[in-house]
């Protein structure tokens, strides 16, 4: 019998490492996924971090950590993960014990929206790696990507145009009240202008700049209807990207800049819309709008949306940004017009598509043009 | 390691493991019909599974068309033969034509669940065979047996131990391929200083346990002890003797002759000896446990991480590991406030012991003037240390 108990020790030994491992592998264990930065634009760079940290005496000789983000974040390389409708992480970490490990991997964003962790499957082995313990960490993680800025040869000369003639229209007047800054003179400065303290520090003739006073806003308005169901996708993310770059400008020249869309926010299912602002934040209150918007939702048409907000006894410029020109909108467009308010529309479309019935370059009528890339 | 390797070394584990069984069968037999130990048997039963061995790795590699259950099954009719034409006992021959049977059967399960690719991993619960074994040669008294037995048995569950470690050490290295960041090495190697003492602490617990009369051990090696200090001290007093006698008798003449041996009085009768001897035992006892302990906690140290911080980047993976220790610092200053106002809470206690009656409304001031108007204690050093500790920053 004495073999017996020799062989039960031995089985008895190997199931106490077991339990011991079962109990407190979890103990002083803690795992955080987060995101390097909150907040990035789309194209830039961000990093994910993992940060395991063992409290305890015990060695983790394995410790596995699953988790799904979206596909959009492109990772150097794939080879320990599973890209499907997801991308799926499978990390290995060894822990000491009392260390804490701290894994940042680079990756790109690559396309906008809003983007959560939210569960984090934590295996851990035992001594012999054989018996696997499971636990899954409710984590939320959130990373919003803003829209990309547009480069400037990607954008048409008429529009710059177009969008210096809003700022003009505008700002007609300074306010002397208005104080903006101090900046060295030029010769189409007014004498009356010139900072004279400033000169005498710095020995060269210095100005005071103004902003305007003006009760003026430019309304932007969003269509994500697209006029075709062919890569209506690509345009409506086009058309997003436009409405943040021309946001952009607008509040850069302290122009108050209200933005709608009949998009809608991807949590609340509301339809996005940042009423008119100017400040610091205001920029990034408009991305972060455009960020959670889903292009595959729209709630109202855009006809709808335009009686919603445009304001016949205001004098505001409005912006339509719209590839959808069926003759509905086409009607209220000239309407609009005929009614003498300033309504302009860019249509974000491919270079080989025809904007009819608008003029590609008209007076207040622009193509945005997309590169076709197949 | 390649993970090939950790495959090898976990099938090596699991082809002695094969072995043991085997001989356990055998055994069974041998002591069923009372034939005294021998080799032939297992040396038998080692060709016959080498052979088996050979057959599966040929054809594992084997692509053509003989490679099918027919062909594998017919080849085990050379053992068949060589069973026949061996020239051993018939007594023997039978044993051997069961183990065949047994090689058979398993060969051929093997076979079918991997086409010959591998091997099946016999499980723990087999360990179960060389137990029954030394049971029956523990009815039948046959000692010889019984501790060929008891290898056997020790020696499968550490080759469980050691085929369980590799076996998942050879999935890992598969996941590996799959998932480069996997810091293999590291958790094998870290593994292994946790496995490798956990499997020789159960040999060693495994051993002793068998062991049958432990409490006459630890007389034996106490008597032992008991005797060398005994021999130890009767020459060491022989000695002191010897020296007095020199010193005391330095005028008279020296004896050039060896000098009689003192009567030594029996030690072991004197229970002083006894109560000595027993304390040095007890005290070297302790000694060795206490380096056993600081060996573990070496072990122990040897995983913990030793630098504060440790970097590692793989820049080309867009990946940057950092490894940190959990420092805890010991708050000293935090210790020597706290310290200050447990002995003030002590000091209020003890005066409500004595019949003051604490108000909740009175400032800490307050309290040390109607303690020494009521109670008649001067508490008000103690006072103005407690309120810097607790109201303000304590500065020295």
């Amino acid at each position: 019998m004495r073999l017996l108990l020799v062989l039960a020790i031995g089985l008895i030994l190997f199931l106490i490492q077991r339990r011991v491992y079962k109990k407190n592998w979890l103990k002083g264990l803690q795992v955080d996924i987060d995101f390097e930065e909150p907040v990035v634009r789309e194209g830039d760079k961000n990093a994910l971090v993992e940060v395991i940290k063992n409290d305890k005496a015990l060695l983790l000789p394995v410790l596995q950590l699953k988790f799904s983000i979206t596909r959009t974040f492109i990772f150097p390389k794939e080879k320990n993960s599973a890209v499907t409708d997801q991308y799926y992480r499978n990390d290995y970490f060894t822990c000491r014990p009392f260390q804490i490990i701290t894994r940042k991997y680079a990756f790109q964003a690559s396309k906008r929206g809003e983007y959560k962790i939210t569960s984090i499957d934590i295996i851990c082995k035992d001594i012999f790696m054989d018996k696997s313990n499971f636990a899954t960490s409710e984590e939320y993680s959130t990373v919003l990507v803003l829209p990309a800025r547009i480069r400037r040869e990607n954008i048409n000369d008429d529009i710059i145009r177009f969008t210096g003639d809003v700022v003009k229209r505008i700002k007609i007047n300074e306010d002397p009240f208005e104080f903006s800054s101090i900046r060295e003179y030029q010769p189409y400065d007014p004498m009356n202008h010139i900072n004279w303290k400033a000169t005498a520090k710095s020995d060269l003739l210095h100005v005071n700049t103004f902003n305007s006073t003006n009760t003026k806003h430019v309304v932007i308005l969003l269509n994500l209807d697209m006029n075709l169901i062919r890569n209506a996708e690509e345009l409506a993310e086009w058309s997003i990207k436009i409405a943040s770059c021309l946001a952009d400008y607008f509040v850069g020249e302290q122009i108050p800049t209200a933005l709608y869309s009949n998009g809608t926010d991807y949590e609340t299912e509301e339809p996005i819309g940042v009423d008119a602002g100017c400040d610091d934040g205001h920029v990034r209150n408009i991305d972060m709008a455009l960020a959670r918007i889903q292009v595959k939702d729209v709630c109202t048409s855009f006809v709808d949306l335009i009686e919603e907000h445009i304001d016949r006894e205001a004098d505001n410029d409005y912006i339509l940004i719209s590839n959808y020109r069926k003759n509905d909108f086409a009607d209220i467009f000239y309407e609009l017009k005929r009614e003498g308010l300033n309504v302009s529309l860019i249509i974000p479309d491919f270079d080989y598509a025809d904007i009819t019935p608008f003029a590609e370059n008209g007076n207040d009528t622009f193509k945005w043009v997309i590169n076709y890339e197949k | 390691m390649k993970s090939r390797r950790y495959y090898n070394l976990a099938e090596a584990a699991n082809f002695i493991m094969v072995i043991l069984i085997y001989i356990s069968v055998v055994e069974i037999w041998d002591v069923m019909y009372k034939v005294p130990f021998n080799f032939v048997l297992p040396a038998g039963t080692v060709i016959m599974l080498l052979f088996s061995l050979a057959i599966r790795m040929i054809f594992g590699k084997m692509k053509s068309f003989l490679n099918n259950f027919a062909v594998y099954g017919l080849t085990h009719a050379f053992l068949v033969l060589g069973i026949i034409f061996v020239p051993i006992d018939p007594l023997q021959k039978m044993a051997f034509a069961f183990v065949l049977f047994i090689v058979f059967i398993t060969n051929m399960r093997s076979y079918f669940k991997a086409q010959g690719q591998g091997f099946e991993y016999v499980g723990v619960v087999l360990v179960l065979l060389p137990a029954i074994g030394y049971l029956v040669a523990d009815i039948l008294s046959l000692r010889t047996t019984m501790f060929a037995y008891f290898v056997i048995g020790v020696a499968f569950v550490m080759l469980y131990y050691f085929r369980l470690f590799f076996s998942n050490a050879h999935l890992l290295s598969i996941e590996r391929k799959n998932n480069e960041k996997m810091p293999l090495d590291d958790m094998l190697r870290n593994d292994s200083k946790l496995a490798i003492p956990f499997i020789v602490m159960s040999f060693v617990i495994m051993v002793v346990a068998k062991i049958e009369k432990l409490d006459s051990l630890a007389l034996f090696l106490y008597d032992k002890f008991a005797a060398g200090l005994r021999f130890v001290l009767r020459y060491v007093l022989k000695f002191i003797g010897w020296v007095f006698d020199l010193l005391i008798r330095s005028d008279e003449e020296i004896p050039v002759a060896i000098m009689e041996e003192p009567e030594v009085t029996d030690s072991a009768a004197n229970p002083v000896f006894n109560i000595i001897s027993v304390i040095i035992f007890v005290f070297l006892a302790l000694v060795l446990l206490f380096v056993f302990v600081k060996i573990m906690i070496s072990v122990i140290k040897s995983l913990s991480v030793r630098k504060e911080i440790q970097t590692q980047t793989i820049e080309d993976e867009g990946m940057i590991e950092i490894r940190e220790k959990i420092v805890r610092k010991r708050n000293v200053k935090k210790e020597k406030l706290s310290k200050i106002r447990r002995i003030y809470k002590k000091a209020i206690e003890k005066n409500i012991k004595k019949g003051y009656e604490l108000k909740k409304h009175h400032t800490p001031h307050e309290r040390a003037e109607d303690i020494q108007k009521l109670m008649n204690e001067d508490i008000f050093e103690l006072n103005s240390l407690y309120e810097k500790e607790r109201y303000g920053q304590f500065n020295d």
